[in-house]
């Protein structure tokens, strides 16, 4: 398997494994180096879970394509370095938020809807409407 | 690892790898048995100096100030962890 898809999908299954991650993607073809963007960066600091898989992951890249190098940098510095593919993977956590955001949005504008279709009835004098 | 073991190891990184990128995977591997997080910092500051040397070398671009600051940066973080955990 190409280098490229291998270190993909292994983030994509870490991405399942730590709540909240989002990564991104770049290549720098001259340096044979790939460029991993983590959000939230503090992951890379202070989480001890992470750095442990992220470990195995660098250690069975490197016993596959042992001339390559993979970088882990912070999204805050990340783009110093490469350009990024779009996200490529996020943590199913963040999606699960973004699907209760959205579905919040919509029920409060039904509410509101709802809601100003009330007042309009009550100050025509309709109360039946209203109630 | 003993010196025998290097210098065989180091013989055949030439015709496989480079001494670089072999003397990099050991390192990283060796801070790996006892210090995870030291190996995956060396491993970030190694990768990103590489970047930076390989564009100062071969890119047609200029490394400006902020890039060699940064690479100076880089290259006391990577001492710094050498000196913690190998007394050197």
């Amino acid at each position: 398997m190409e280098s490229k898809a291998w270190l993909k999908d292994k983030l994509a299954n870490l991405a399942t494994e730590i709540d909240g991650v989002e990564f991104k993607y770049g290549y720098d073809k001259l340096s044979e180096t790939h460029f991993v963007s983590v959000a939230p960066s503090g992951l890379l600091t202070s989480d001890e879970r992470f750095n442990s898989l992220r470990f195995d992951l660098l250690h069975d890249f490197y016993n596959l394509y042992a001339s390559e190098s993979v970088v882990f940098l912070p999204v805050e510095e990340a783009e110093e370095f490469s350009d990024y593919e779009e996200v490529i993977c996020r943590s199913q956590t963040i999606d699960s938020y973004l699907d209760w955001l959205n579905a919040s949005s919509i029920v409060e504008s039904e509410v509101k809807l709802s809601s100003g279709s009330q007042e309009s009835a009550a100050r025509e004098g309709n109360y039946a409407i209203a109630a | 690892m003993d010196v025998e073991d290097i210098q065989s190891q180091s013989v055949s990184s030439v015709n496989m790898l480079g001494t670089h990128r072999w003397i990099q995977k050991e390192i990283f591997a060796s801070l790996g048995q006892h210090d995870i997080m030291a190996a995956n910092q060396f491993n970030d500051y190694i990768g990103r100096i590489k970047s930076l040397r390989v564009k100062a070398d071969y890119h047609f671009s200029l490394v400006g100030s902020r890039e060699a600051g940064k690479a100076h940066q880089l290259a006391s973080d990577i001492l710094n962890i050498l000196k913690e955990n190998y007394g050197v």
